[in-house]
């Protein structure tokens, strides 16, 4: 076994392909092409002939040890777009194989459908206003298509939280977890889990989390619908850490969707996800745009460290300094405004 | 030695000539992705090879006194914030070289960290004060920070 990435060519693919397409079925592939992004795998986009039929592929495979900014679970993120593509509910492309072991392709890698439609995020970038807000819907639908998965049809590896309170209490702990596991101080870090415990909103119903719930990791398909990718960090837990993050990314990767008019988006997920205003609202997105950033951001760090002590050497540990610098400023300004708002409303309130 | 042109000033050089030159000659999307983190990061090294040693020591002082102040305020319950100054005290750098002065700087953070353990359930101004502190230091990472988008990811 190997979790060492190897370039993919198309005569291994085609092997590969070969091994799992019908019996006595012709294979081809060509234009094996590397995909830019993936910041903890390596993307690689090729075209598959099977019995004349063509059809566009990605694989995704783990990146280098040495060279991953974000360490994740390959076996399980396969294990979970396994699952959802039987499910067939949640928009996304299909996964359609994978190399479970690395034996076969260098690397533990999944292949899925490539989108048609290409990235959203290329998209929206392009796009005005009008089409920006509408694109924010669109995401409130996605997000709700999302969460309404059926967990209990997801693998039995993905951990089941025994209630909302043990959840966030996890979460919470993993922040002051995280800054004991590094070596230095992270005086961000303490105040951050100080303020998520002291300030907790109304609990939601648990279920299926994508985990980094944002543009770059959204695709169009054929007929241009929004369908999720990058399934890395799905877990059971808040479908609020979806909308939060979601948010919270819109200030690093531009253009800003959600920040246009907060409100209308937390209106459609409600419409859409059937959950209550106490749950879903602009201050309650504004915590979630806080408190599940600590599992992303748990990798940076910590490759940050590895990278201060010479274990590590990837050029895009040393980059991400300054998304640790955008993440602290902007989980301090989110902090700040729910304190104001609360305040606020208890001005009117007396 | 010699330090003028600065480092600042040296690599800024460097980022005009990416700018300028480099960057027109490249096509390919994924190298013209790492030319924008280059950029991103030379523009932080060069903030801080102009501030380091100065903000370093400017905070830790201001970290002490916000210290002595939860510790005067008697927020300072379980002696946890006086324990954690104890121990900046015995680390601290015998010179400005930036290696030694990590080491002294880290365990300040340590004393803000528990500082605003305290000072975070006590309120008022003692809260305000701390929360300033840390207000400080966040304004300079977004400094030393500059623009920053994440590059990279389509």
């Amino acid at each position: 076994m190997t979790t060492e990435a190897a370039a993919l060519t198309a005569e291994t693919l085609q092997r590969f392909l070969e091994r799992r397409a019908p019996e006595g079925a012709v294979v081809a592939v060509r234009d094996v092409e590397p995909m830019t992004g993936g910041y903890s795998c390596i993307m690689t986009r090729f075209t598959a002939e099977i019995d004349g039929e063509a059809r566009q592929l990605v694989a995704r495979q783990d990146a280098p040890a040495e060279t991953a900014v974000l360490k994740t679970d390959r076996l399980l993120e396969w294990r979970v777009l396994d699952a959802l593509t039987r499910q067939g509910t949640v928009p996304m492309p299909a996964a359609l194989h994978a190399d479970e072991d690395g034996s076969e392709l260098g690397a533990r890698t999944i292949v899925l459908e490539l989108a048609a439609g290409g990235s959203f995020l290329t998209r929206v970038r392009d796009a005005d206003e009008p089409a920006r807000r509408e694109a924010a819907l669109q995401l409130a639908d996605l997000a709700a298509a999302v969460h309404a998965a059926d967990v209990s049809a997801l693998p039995a590896e993905l951990e089941r939280p025994e209630s909302w309170d043990a959840y966030l209490d996890g979460l919470a702990a993993e922040w002051r977890a995280l800054e004991e596991r590094l070596e230095d101080s992270y005086p961000m870090l303490r105040y951050m889990a100080a303020w998520l415990e002291a300030n907790r909103p109304a609990p939601a119903p648990l279920g299926l989390v994508h985990g980094e719930f944002q543009p770059s990791n959204q695709v169009l398909d054929g007929e241009g619908h929004l369908q999720a990718v990058d399934w890395e960090f799905a877990h059971v837990g808040d479908p609020r850490e979806d909308l939060g993050w979601c948010q919270w990314v819109e200030a690093v990767q531009p253009p800003v969707l959600i920040g246009l008019d907060p409100a209308a988006f937390c209106a459609r997920y409600r419409e859409r996800s059937g959950l209550g205003e106490d749950v879903v609202n602009p201050l309650s997105l504004a915590y979630f745009s806080i408190l599940p950033a600590v599992r992303v951001f748990a990798g940076v760090l910590e490759g940050q460290q590895a990278f201060s002590d010479g274990e590590a050497s990837g050029f895009r540990t040393a980059y991400l300094v300054g998304a640790v610098a955008t993440a602290f400023e902007g989980w301090f300004g989110a902090a700040a405004q729910i304190e104001q708002a609360a305040g606020a409303a208890q001005e009117v309130a007396a | 030695m010699i330090v003028r042109p600065s480092s600042r000033q040296l690599l800024e050089s460097v980022r005009e000539e990416l700018r300028t030159t480099i960057a027109d000659a490249v096509a390919d999307a994924e190298a013209q992705a790492r030319l924008a983190m280059i950029d991103s990061v030379l523009a932080s090294v060069a903030v801080r090879s102009e501030h380091e040693v100065a903000w370093i020591r400017e905070e830790i002082a201001e970290i002490e006194e916000g210290a002595r102040a939860v510790i005067a305020a008697g927020a300072d319950g379980g002696d946890r914030v006086a324990e954690a100054l104890a121990d900046l005290d015995g680390r601290r750098a015998a010179s400005d070289l930036v290696s030694e002065l990590h080491g002294e700087y880290d365990a300040a953070g340590e004393v803000l960290s528990r500082s605003i353990e305290a000072a975070l359930p006590a309120g008022g101004e003692l809260r305000q004060r701390i929360e300033g502190i840390l207000a400080r230091r966040l304004a300079r990472e977004v400094e030393i920070r500059g623009e920053f988008s994440l590059a990279g990811r389509e």
